[in-house]
């Protein structure tokens, strides 16, 4: 047999790992669940959330910006931890709960824990802390009324050598590794009691040997000294968010934007609708993805729909949060108040998506597309009541505008007006009845250019409608990039 | 005739337009100049340095993370801005140099000028703000050994209508334009004298009607006060640094990565080579697109063949720093320090 570069065996590896995780999401069993609303209400009113990375890696790594530059012992690092400080500014962010980790990979742990030291034979502080910072976090957040969440990982310390040994670490993993893992958990959650809501895990997927028996057992550990804590469990970053798991309380949802938003109500699978992802530029990371308005946007768009957003930030070693993130986070309370109240005042036209949410998709609506020539043909001129201006997404010639109303409603007519030379030959039109999927209400062809096309369709409540065009889908083709100069519902 | 929408248009005029640079940018002469190698000779020296946007859309504007969320007047802003702090925490990043954003496009300056308020008939506070900002802003540096420069445009108050009329902004600019404007710098120029370096002057594009003539103009404006100031005059985002300006002591330089290095040496058609870039997402943005040691890598490799590289950060209202790009910038100077020790050690042996 001929000998293989290595990096052509790796890339075939690569290529044969990504399709089955990718497969395996698309073809995923949804849980066969009933949902139960008092379970999450709790977590779903709180709207939306933040989530920060404490870990040996981030704030104890000299070269990593969260650590202030400093490397010393793990227990000396979370000995300098400053509670007060990241409460204060935890409560800046108007976030409703606090995800915070516990640990990811390795043996640092932020809270003492016998179960742990006994296995694995470390002293305390050496792995654990002697310090218990949740503890202390969970009273300093709860006196400003903000919940306590955890993170906890369905794959362990599997990089340490001497917790993995003692833990019975193997991959795919087994029930004996679970148990000692999950009596590990099981310890914290006594402690805890009502002090931790619920717990976010990760490392759950399918590819390391996860199934809904190794995740019972975890979930049995987890919700120890709370019977009412809910549970997540990481499948992975998935197309959209999805269910996974039947242990789910609440979905995962890790992505890596902001796009996903709840297509068909506040369960999936029968766990709340939830989604994670960061707000800088990576985990824990600097930067801004979004603006304070698309932020309140968002985040106030997938409430609407049922859903719950946690936002990761950046922390420092000294209990301080990135300060651009603050900034950008502090006003989003407010702004989810005033999209309220904007939302339960009636359009005067009458016109049922007038101060709705448009967005600019791709035709799989998994990405959002900027405006074509930036601000001058922004989603929200698709509905501004103006003729003369238009939406047009770029990046894709064939295109969809998206709209959800501001406030679910009946309705039993769309109008769509095209712009003079901005009309597709192709499209289709379709509404989304309130906890039902998308419905067509007509597909065109439009030849000749027509720019007004109205459909009436059976009376429903709707929270959403969108036009998505097909043809022309690249140059030299008949018709022109669909611009919508507006959307008219009633 | 079919018609076409505005996009259409639109996408057609930015296409051309960017062509023309593009072309300009390749077919550009350069200028014949003899270099003046101790006239930059301090610019050099400090190897690198950061650059601060501080404006009415930034750090006045509620819904920029720059404003700390306030909107204020943009006299009251001006006030609010902590010149100890700010220079504090510049003198962290180990920075040889600021230059810090007079203004930008809009009628707001941050500190007094009586020339443009005559021409304008705004009244002190209302458009150039009571506090000379740039005053305080200078002597805080020099405490902490660190010089100062400042940014200038060629295309001034274009967006204020008032100010526009009165400085008889057009495009292509004018002389009669050029000279307003070069007279409102000139005041500047004569009140900061040697505590102002030089001037980084943006929107002298040849697509604005620029020339050597009207750039000769401002470039006499800005030297006033201070024979030895040092200008750069700004074409645009070239493919890569470029000489432009027989007015230009040193290099524009932006471009929209630290990639670009000296190709010929110090010097481009006589101007000290020198390049503008930013460590966040966008310029005066968040985030952080480089590490600490590739930052440094790169910063000594330029300097090692003669360069000078100038860092863009976040400037927020209070007039602190953005705290991961702190972060990355803190051990730059000794890491410099570093490399330039290896060297000398592989050189000797």
């Amino acid at each position: 047999m001929k000998k293989a570069p290595l990096f052509a065996l790796i890339a075939a590896l690569c290529a044969a790992l990504i399709p089955t995780a990718a497969t395996s999401a698309q073809e995923r069993a949804v849980p066969d669940k009933t949902p139960d609303p008092a379970r999450t209400e709790n977590f779903r009113s709180k709207r939306y959330g933040v989530f920060f990375h404490y870990l040996n890696g981030v704030q104890n790594s000299a070269e990593s910006l969260n650590s202030d530059g400093k490397e010393t012992s793990w227990d000396e690092c979370v000995d300098e931890f400053d509670v007060e400080r990241f409460a204060d500014a935890a409560a800046e962010t108007g976030a409703g709960y606090v995800f915070f980790t516990m640990m990811q990979q390795s043996q640092h742990l932020c809270a003492p824990n016998d179960t742990f030291d006994k296995l694995t034979g470390y002293a305390p502080g050496e792995a654990c802390s002697k310090r218990d910072l949740i503890a202390e976090i969970a009273d300093a957040l709860a006196a400003r009324g903000i919940d306590l969440y955890l993170y906890w990982t369905g794959d362990g310390p599997s990089r340490d050598p001497k917790a993995a040994a003692a833990l019975k670490a193997a991959f795919p993993v087994t029930a004996e590794y679970m148990h000692n893992w999950a009596n590990v958990a099981a310890e914290y959650g006594r402690r805890y009691g009502d002090k931790v809501k619920g717990w976010w895990i990760d490392g759950s997927y399918s590819w390391i040997g996860h199934n809904d028996e190794t995740l019972g057992i975890l979930a049995e550990g987890l919700r120890a000294g709370n019977p009412d804590r809910i549970l997540a469990f990481n499948p992975g970053v998935d197309p959209r968010v999805m269910a996974y798991s039947i242990h789910d309380d609440f979905t995962a949802g890790e992505q890596e934007k902001f796009v996903s938003v709840p297509e068909n109500g506040r369960f999936l699978g029968g766990a709340q609708w939830h989604i994670l992802t960061f707000l800088g530029n990576w985990w824990g990371a600097p930067g801004v993805k979004l603006t304070k308005k698309e932020l309140a946007q968002y985040v106030w768009t997938v409430n609407r729909l049922g859903g719950v957003v946690t936002i990761d930030m950046m922390l420092y070693r000294d209990g301080s949060l990135e300060r651009s993130q603050l900034e950008v986070m502090k006003p989003l309370r407010g702004r989810l108040a005033e999209l309220d109240a904007a939302a339960e005042t009636p359009s005067p036209d009458g016109n049922l998506v007038s101060g709705g949410i448009p967005f600019l998709r791709s035709n799989d609506l998994l990405r959002t597309l900027p405006p074509s020539c930036f601000e001058l043909h922004e989603a929200r001129l698709g509905i501004d009541g103006d003729l003369s201006t238009s939406a047009v997404g770029a990046e894709n010639w064939a295109w969809t505008y998206l709209v959800y109303l501001k406030k679910r409603a009946e309705a039993k007519t769309l109008t769509v007006h095209f712009s003079p030379g901005g009309w597709a030959t192709e499209f289709e039109i379709f509404i989304k009845p309130v906890d039902a999927d998308w419905q067509s209400v007509g597909r065109f062809d439009n030849p000749e250019g027509n720019t007004l096309f109205t459909v009436d369709f059976a009376p429903q409540t709707l929270d959403a409608v969108r036009v998505t065009a097909y043809k022309p889908d690249g140059p030299d083709q008949p018709g022109t990039q669909m611009a919508i100069a507006e959307l008219e519902v009633y | 005739m079919k018609k076409t929408t505005l996009f259409c248009v639109l996408f057609t005029l930015c296409a051309a337009l960017f062509s023309t640079a593009a072309l300009s940018a390749q077919e550009r002469p350069v200028p014949d100049k003899t270099p003046d190698p101790a006239r930059t000779e301090n610019f050099r020296s400090k190897r690198y340095g950061v650059f601060f946007h501080y404006l009415c859309g930034l750090q006045n504007n509620a819904n920029h993370p720059n404003s700390c969320g306030k909107q204020t007047s943009w006299d009251e802003c001006v006030s609010d801005f902590d010149v100890e702090r700010f220079a504090d925490q510049v003198a962290d990043t180990g920075a040889g140099y600021v230059f810090f954003t007079m203004m930008q496009q809009g009628e707001t300056l941050c500190a007094p000028n009586s020339t443009f308020d005559k021409l304008t008939g705004y009244r002190p506070g209302e458009a150039c703000s009571k506090r000379d900002l740039i005053a305080e802003i200078a002597e805080a540096l020099s405490q902490r050994g660190i010089d100062l420069y400042l940014y200038w445009t060629g295309d001034g108050p274009k967006l204020d209508k008032r100010s526009a009329e009165a400085l008889k902004i057009s495009f292509p600019v004018t002389t009669e334009f050029i000279r307003y404007w070069s007279d409102v710098a000139a005041e500047y120029g004569r009140r900061y004298g040697n505590k102002v370096k030089g001037w980084w002057t943006d929107g002298c594009y040849t697509w604005f009607g620029h020339t050597e003539e009207t750039i000769g103009i401002l470039a006499e404006g800005l030297m006033a006060g201070n024979p030895d100031r040092i200008l750069a005059f700004n074409p645009g985002i070239d493919p890569k640094v470029m000489a432009y300006s027989i007015h230009d002591d040193f290099t524009a330089g932006e471009q929209n990565s630290f990639s670009c290095l000296p190709e010929e040496g110090r010097f481009l058609g006589g101007a000290q080579w020198h390049t503008l870039s930013y460590l966040g997402e966008q310029w005066a943005a968040p985030g952080v697109r480089y590490t600490a040691e590739e930052l440094a890598q790169y910063i000594w490799e330029v300097s090692r063949r003669g360069g000078v590289v100038t860092i863009d950060m976040v400037l927020r209202r209070d007039g602190s720093l953005d705290e991961a790009q702190r972060e990355v910038l803190k051990p730059i100077r000794a890491r410099l320090g570093e490399l330039d020790a290896a060297a000398e050690a592989t050189s000797e042996n």
